[in-house]
């Protein structure tokens, strides 16, 4: 099952050895010790892989400018993720995926919503992510989030956080306005919401508050 | 052990391809880009290859008119991948343009990984072409290597987010509610796909010990990904597990990352079941063929003479 050539073994460890000097660069979100384990354990797994018979067979009998393409390639897929410095590599980032730090145990949880209001001052619930459908998967959501993180820091609020914040709510009732001339909005309203799951269904209550509050135009 | 589509044919390769640039095709001749326009432009800071274009360039671009005619423009470098006579050019041709529409639509927001795999799969289905034109004449180009490549790339990017998650939060991730909270909180996003399961996820007392245990399984499943390469049995394991993964995530949080069940089919022996396949029509057709007009379908087949 298993093969060892050097020539191939001892490439791999050098071109590994590269991309490992990325682990030292200076990245926003991930230390350095995470981000050595990780080299340490895509060099065993690389390893491994070419070491296997099969793998090597093939990747021996790969005509040079098909090998280099394929190195190429997986450098440049692990240069992202040990690089974690996404907005500069993309589309080569890095894999954070249920990674960010979260509470051990449960407790409230805050999110907003979105409501838009009509000349009748009736409140008409809107899906920004719906509306626009080329940012979903949470792009929309978790930008509209970091806006308002912006906006309403209570120790140090974000004014060009606000002016954007007010600008993509206006989009939003725009847009609602084109999808539904018939009821149309007037403004729209965001709504920041706590909610604490422990208790059971019949105790749980959402809170929501407005916390911000644009005019839209007709 | 073998190693996955090291004897896929020319056939399985055309097949992948238009599948791969025909998904591609799909999804942008359905997504309303130039509605992007309507939001301010301050929202949009340029992102990894717009960044290295000239800073007019990128005030230029979020326009609906731009917008409409960079979605044209890529939808027919796909359709020419898909269909065209210079499928080579317009596949390399696509895949820039699909660099550049992934790149903005993730200038808002954060940088989400739903459509990386497939779009690793283009770039794989449209480079390796270029490096058998690099062999010369009288050479045979090797359909194995893209796929070998496509397949590979999937199997990492599980294997990368796995690592990531181990390397950056440890084993402290499993051991607490800390998924649940992940989970509760995703659920209540405002999101385009509207299930709510995973907000009433603690009224299900039999899903909430399943998410915790199934949590460290499946990141065991996603960090040794690549083995799935070389070990059909693993393979397996691996689909059995990431299939339901995948419909959990959209039932309980609203994630849905299509793409990456499409190309699932991949992490089978494609060469096999088409093998198969063409071997039951074959099989079928010299049955019809050697019953003739209004031979009852009863009738035994003749004895083969070959």
């Amino acid at each position: 099952v298993f093969t060892f050539e050097p020539k191939l073994f001892f490439g791999a460890a050098a071109a590994w050895g590269a991309i490992g000097f990325l682990c030292t660069l200076p990245a926003p979100e991930t230390p350095l010790g995470a981000r050595g384990g990780q080299w340490a354990f895509w060099l065993a797994l690389i390893v491994l892989l070419v070491s296997l018979r099969p793998v090597h067979r093939f990747l021996a009998a790969l005509p040079r400018p098909h090998a280099f393409l394929l190195a190429g390639f997986f450098a440049l897929l692990l240069a992202g993720q040990l690089a974690d410095r996404s907005k500069d590599t993309f589309p080569f980032v890095s894999w954070k995926m249920f990674s960010m730090p979260a509470p051990a145990s449960l407790g409230p949880i805050a999110y907003y919503e979105y409501y838009g209001r009509t000349d009748a001052a009736e409140r008409v619930p809107l899906n920004p992510e719906r509306l626009f459908p080329s940012l979903k998967n949470y792009r929309m959501a978790v930008g509209l989030m970091t806006l308002a993180g912006g906006a309403l820091d209570p120790a140090r609020p974000d004014p060009e956080a606000a002016r954007r914040l007010s600008e993509a709510l206006r989009a939003l009732g725009a847009r609602h306005n084109r999808e539904n001339p018939g009821t149309p909005v007037r403004g729209v309203e965001m709504y920041r919401c706590q909610l604490d799951p422990r208790p059971g269904p019949a105790r749980r209550e959402t809170y929501r508050w407005r916390v911000w509050h644009v005019e839209v135009a007709p | 052990v073998t190693l996955l589509h090291e004897n896929a044919s020319g056939r399985t390769l055309a097949g992948v391809r238009a599948w791969v640039f025909g998904l591609w095709l799909l999804k942008i001749a359905s997504d309303p880009l130039h509605r992007l326009a309507l939001l301010p432009a301050s929202l949009f800071p340029p992102l990894g290859p717009w960044k290295i274009l000239p800073a007019g360039v990128w005030a230029h671009v979020h326009s609906a008119e731009f917008l409409t005619g960079f979605r044209v423009a890529t939808v027919l470098c796909l359709a020419g991948a898909v269909f065209g006579p210079g499928r080579r050019l317009a596949a390399l041709l696509a895949c820039a343009l699909l660099t550049f529409h992934q790149a903005y639509v993730r200038s808002f927001g954060y940088i989400n990984h739903a459509e990386l795999p497939l779009l690793y799969a283009a770039y794989a289905l449209a480079a390796f072409p270029v490096a058998d034109r690099l062999l010369g004449k009288g050479r045979e180009p090797l359909p194995a290597a893209p796929l070998v490549a496509v397949t590979a790339a999937l199997c990492f990017t599980y294997a990368l987010t796995a690592a990531f998650r181990l390397a950056a939060g440890g084993l402290d991730a499993f051991r607490s509610d800390t998924v649940l909270v992940w989970l509760l909180h995703d659920a209540h996003y405002p999101t385009y796909y509207r299930w709510t399961l995973g907000r009433d996820l603690l009224e299900h007392p039999g899903l909430v010990p399943l998410l915790r245990w199934g949590f460290p399984v499946v990141t065991l499943v996603e960090l040794l990904a690549p083995l799935g390469l070389v070990c059909r049995p693993w393979r397996l394991a691996f689909l059995a597990v990431m299939v339901p993964f995948h419909l959990a995530m959209l039932f309980l949080t609203n994630i849905l990352f299509w793409e990456n069940l499409a190309l699932f089919p991949l992490l089978l022996d494609l060469e096999r079941a088409i093998g198969r396949f063409a071997l039951t029509e074959r099989s079928e057709s010299r049955d019809r063929r050697s019953e003739g007009p209004g031979t009852s379908p009863r009738t035994p087949p003749p004895s083969s003479t070959d």
